[in-house]
């Protein structure tokens, strides 16, 4: 029983590991593309972004 | 260059909860990638729950279970990020043979913005398989056929967006890299068959068939997830396209001004004196 707790405990590592790494690459991916966007799009006149 | 158009940020609404709502005058976002944004941070919560807290262990207890204990939730956002990464190549190479019939830059554009999602997807996808392989097979990684190929994968359109950032001139870099962007996806169904084509470590397709390896809320977690990640993908690229888009529209502006000086050079050369052409410094 004791075994088999410390391998599910191990899982639990693996698992957080996991969903950890994808949340921050998504989040950090996610806040590169909209500073990167505003940086651009400080340079451009407003008729040019289209999407306002 | 720099042609700076500064303004207060856009109100979106007034009162309490509106700066939730209110948009960067300069940034990538509209009010509708906005509202789309604030629903999937409270589906990605949702998904949490269902995937880390409310899904049960696989205990291999039932005939739909597998016994791979709390790893089967590895599964729950491993297969989505590898379908968005599906979804993203298919739409470069959907935009690089609209672009090469059409010629229109919007789809070239769109085919890069995906490219580099499909590519951080891929990496995604890569490490959650080799958290999931490490645990469940011993090891981080092995070289079997659907490991291998979906590296290749991430190589091949690694490559893509290098050849984009190679090339200066729009129009050839845009031709290139649709034929690249095109042949790169013959890629995507092998990987996808790989595990059914030849002898491999990786497990077999769990839901791509009627009747799934799994059942309740395993697959329920698993398909949730799998919308998540797909309405996550069209909210980044939302935020991408527009970024290349704006950033296609800078490198115009930015050859039209080098033009122009160009063309205002050659014009002043033609028009001086012949006698002042040339002639030392001091003289006139």
């Amino acid at each position: 029983m004791a075994l088999l707790l410390a391998a599910q405990d191990d899982e639990w590592g693996y698992v957080a590991g996991a969903y950890g790494l994808v949340f921050a690459v998504l989040v950090a991916y996610a806040a590169v593309t909209i500073v990167r966007g505003r940086r651009v799009g400080r340079q451009l006149h407003p008729e040019d972004r289209r999407w306002m | 260059m720099n042609t700076d158009t500064s303004s207060p940020p856009v109100e979106g609404r007034t009162g309490s909860g509106a700066a939730w709502f209110r948009v960067h005058p300069q940034g990538t976002a509209s009010r509708g990638s906005r509202v789309f944004g604030i629903v999937l941070a409270f589906a990605l919560v949702g998904f949490g729950a269902f995937a880390l807290v409310l899904s049960p262990a696989d205990s291999g207890s039932q005939a739909s279970e597998n016994e791979m204990g709390q790893l089967v939730r590895i599964m729950y956002v491993h297969v989505p990020v590898a379908i968005a990464s599906y979804l993203a190549f298919l739409v470069t190479a959907i935009g690089s043979a609209v672009y090469l019939w059409k010629k229109t830059e919007g789809w070239d554009l769109l085919a890069a913005a995906s490219a580099e999602v499909g590519v951080v997807f891929t990496g995604l996808t890569l490490a959650t398989g080799s958290i999931w392989g490490k645990i469940a097979w011993g090891t981080w990684w092995e070289w079997d056929a659907r490991l291998t190929s979906t590296l290749l994968l991430f190589v091949l359109y690694l490559g893509y967006l290098a050849l984009r950032r190679a090339i200066l001139d729009p129009v050839v870099r845009a031709e290139r890299a649709a034929i690249v962007g095109l042949i790169a996806f013959a890629n995507v169904p092998i990987v996808h068959y790989s595990v059914v084509w030849w002898r491999s470590l990786h497990q077999a397709p769990t839901i791509s068939r009627f009747d799934p390896t799994i059942d309740g809320l395993k697959l329920f977690s698993l398909l949730f997830g799998m919308v998540v990640v797909q309405a996550l993908y069209v909210w980044l690229m939302m935020h991408r396209f527009r970024l290349q888009y704006a950033e296609a529209k800078l490198e115009s502006l930015g050859l039209d001004v080098a033009l122009a000086e160009r063309r205002a050079e050659a014009v002043a050369d033609t028009t001086a004196p012949p006698a002042l052409v040339g002639a030392p410094k001091g003289t006139h």
